[in-house]
């Protein structure tokens, strides 16, 4: 069972409370952009095993959306931040490093 | 479907407030002229996060961040409230919605009513974690619910009104007096 910390709530929540919504941190291609960058904007998600960054929506609780960092391998979970962030805080990045010094994975 | 529906046995009574007041009111609720003109109207603080605030019979909770709920048995007391806060809230950016008809509330009476919402909450219901400040949403079975103690021994949980009967269904299984455990 996966356990989250809702940034907004500050409260543990737990995966039957909350909905999943994909990668996060995705490039929007709208019009303009070309077809193959439309195609794999829309339908080629990443699903790595080891750590993801992902979108989690709290829904039975207060509505919003947050980010999470944490690892399909292992379900070790790095950290929560807001949905209105672009990049995943310091903290995260350096407790991430420290779980593998090459730094593989790692956005 | 407007049934009152009711249900007791040793340990509780559970009961629908038959058509209860409430309303729902989305703004900036850090925003200072906000809550003096809450302060002013119903005599309430704005709750903090994850709490409500009440007076009288009237109940306000946080629902998130940019929303606030307004509850009262009173179905008529809320109707007269509405126009007078959606009035004085002109100016401020917000929306204040009756959202009476679209849910319901039961209330749980009976001391063992942790043990009852602890079979289909995730959430912690230990006094100290769950107090009689706390007001949270959540899920209860499948159901998507809101609740607080309004006493020591009672609770009001909020629901829609769509799957009221099923949710009924749901407590009154919940309830049977021989799959209490005690834990709490």
């Amino acid at each position: 069972m996966l356990k989250f910390i809702c940034p907004i709530c500050e409260i543990e929540t737990d995966e039957t409370e909350l909905t999943p919504g994909g990668e996060a941190h995705l490039k929007r291609m709208g019009p303009g952009s070309s077809d193959q960058n439309f195609y794999t904007y829309l339908f080629e998600r990443k699903n790595p095993r080891g750590i993801h960054f992902e979108r989690w929506l709290h829904s039975y609780g207060c509505g919003k959306w947050f980010h999470v960092v944490r690892c399909t391998k292992t379900m070790e979970v790095f950290g929560t931040y807001s949905a209105q962030d672009t990049k995943p805080p310091k903290k995260i990045l350096d407790a991430i490093k420290k779980k593998l010094p090459n730094g593989k994975n790692v956005k | 479907m407007s049934d009152k529906l009711e249900f007791s046995n040793n340990l509780f009574t559970i009961k629908d407030l038959y058509l209860p007041g409430m309303v729902s009111i989305r703004t900036h609720l850090f925003d200072k002229k906000f809550q003096k003109i809450i302060k002013d109207i119903l005599k309430i603080n704005v709750p903090n996060k994850l709490e409500f605030t009440f007076n009288k019979n009237l109940y306000l909770a946080w629902m998130s961040p940019n929303e606030l709920l307004l509850f009262s048995k009173n179905l008529n007391e809320i109707l007269k409230l509405i126009t007078i806060i959606e009035d004085t809230l002109k100016g401020i950016e917000s929306l204040v919605l009756d959202v009476s008809s679209s849910r319901t509330v039961f209330s749980i009476k009976g001391s063992l009513w942790r043990e009852l919402l602890a079979k289909g909450t995730p959430i912690n219901l230990c006094p100290n974690k769950f107090t009689s400040k706390s007001f949270r949403r959540t899920r209860l079975g499948q159901v998507s619910t809101a609740f607080w103690m309004v006493k020591t021994d009672q609770v009001y949980i909020v629901c829609g009104r769509s799957f009221k009967e099923f949710f009924f269904k749901w407590l009154c299984n919940a309830a049977n007096e021989k799959s209490i455990i005690k834990f709490f």
